[in-house]
């Protein structure tokens, strides 16, 4: 199209010009323009690639397929990651919280095991001292409640344990009389 | 297999299509790169990546224009990738005069290997401009954005080129080459 514009004005052209260049512009239509003597002859050059070529393009274009669905399949993983972390950490304080009963239970049942108490005799009254002696052989007692003896040692009741306690005074004494008895 | 059949069923991934595809337009393509490439082995490397992001990303081939120019697009900017990494477009650089081997007795019209040792006789710079400008129809205005060069050094070139092509063409007699006897 543009060429033949061209041939176009230059063809009026000749009607204008003086007759010495027309001789030169005859000479230059007879002879082809350098680049129109290339766009002739450029798909001389096509030429079908090896079969090298199509094979690395298949490679290529299956490596990006596994890599895609090794994607996707990364992607889904690292959502549900994310998804169970979310889930267990608006669990949590759910779980840290106790129900109603559990509280009341809680209140029940206190600790199975007992602080130990250590009193210093110098700063403390006696009647304490006793008393503390009383509580540990107590505990002593409640983890072996019933202790192996001879065939003619006398075994009497907890609650029975108590009013003797109370009916003899001092702790001690109800021990004492305890041991002699075994 | 009409064209938009082949492109949607390449669309779909089809290995088939995909080759009839490859089979179709790589000749032409290849044939280009021989304009752009010397070496056989940049030749197939660059067609393989062209053809690769032709294949990846057929969807965006909207229909707006030929499919065959929009595939030699991709072609051509990943030959010009693969110069640019070693060859610098700014840089003009004048060749000296040298005797031109030529092949074989041209007569009225180029045959495509002595197409391939006139390119061959010139710059990468001057030979670029040249099969954009010539071949493929590109403005001035356009090589310098593909090249990232001024439009007068496109301009330039493509003078130089034109120049030392009709050198080497008069030096084998083409017919139709005025000699600078003649046209002097």
């Amino acid at each position: 199209m543009k060429n033949k514009f061209f041939q176009l004005n230059r063809s009026k052209a000749q009607h204008r010009l003086p007759n010495q260049h027309k001789s030169r512009i005859i000479k230059m239509k007879q002879s082809k323009d350098i680049f129109d003597l290339f766009r002739e002859s450029k798909h001389k050059l096509d030429e079908a690639p090896s079969p090298q070529a199509w094979r690395r393009l298949e490679k290529r274009l299956d490596t990006r397929r596994v890599h895609r669905g090794g994607s996707i399949i990364r992607i889904m993983s690292m959502a549900a990651g994310v998804l169970l972390l979310i889930g267990v950490f608006s669990l949590l304080p759910a779980l840290e919280q106790n129900s109603p009963e559990e509280e009341v239970l809680a209140l029940n049942n206190p600790p199975s095991e007992m602080e130990d108490l250590v009193v210093d005799p110098a700063e403390s009254d006696q009647n304490i001292i006793k008393v503390v002696e009383f509580s540990r052989q107590y505990q002593d007692r409640m983890v072996q409640p019933i202790e192996e003896g001879s065939s003619a040692k006398k075994l009497v009741p907890s609650n029975q344990l108590d009013t003797r306690i109370n009916n003899a005074g001092t702790p001690e004494d109800t021990l004492r009389r305890g041991r002699t008895e075994g | 297999m009409t064209e938009k059949e082949l492109i949607a069923a390449c669309i779909k991934k089809d290995r088939r299509a995909q080759q009839m595809l490859f089979d179709q337009y790589s000749p032409t393509m290849n044939g280009t790169l021989k304009r752009y490439l010397k070496r056989t082995e940049d030749r197939e490397d660059v067609l393989v990546e062209a053809f690769f992001k032709v294949l990846t990303n057929i969807e965006s081939f909207k229909g707006n224009g030929s499919f065959e120019g929009w595939i030699r697009r991709i072609v051509i900017n990943e030959a010009l990738m693969a110069l640019r990494k070693k060859h610098n477009f700014n840089m003009t650089v004048e060749i000296d005069d040298i005797d031109v081997p030529w092949r074989s007795k041209v007569q009225s019209e180029l045959e495509a290997q002595d197409i391939l040792d006139l390119l061959d006789q010139l710059p990468t710079g001057y030979r670029t401009i040249f099969n954009l400008y010539v071949l493929e129809g590109f403005k001035h205005r356009e090589i310098a954005e593909l090249l990232d060069i001024s439009i007068n050094t496109s301009k330039s070139q493509l003078i130089l080129a034109k120049k030392r092509m009709q050198e080497m063409l008069e030096k084998v007699n083409y017919p139709g080459i005025p000699s600078k006897e003649q046209s002097g």
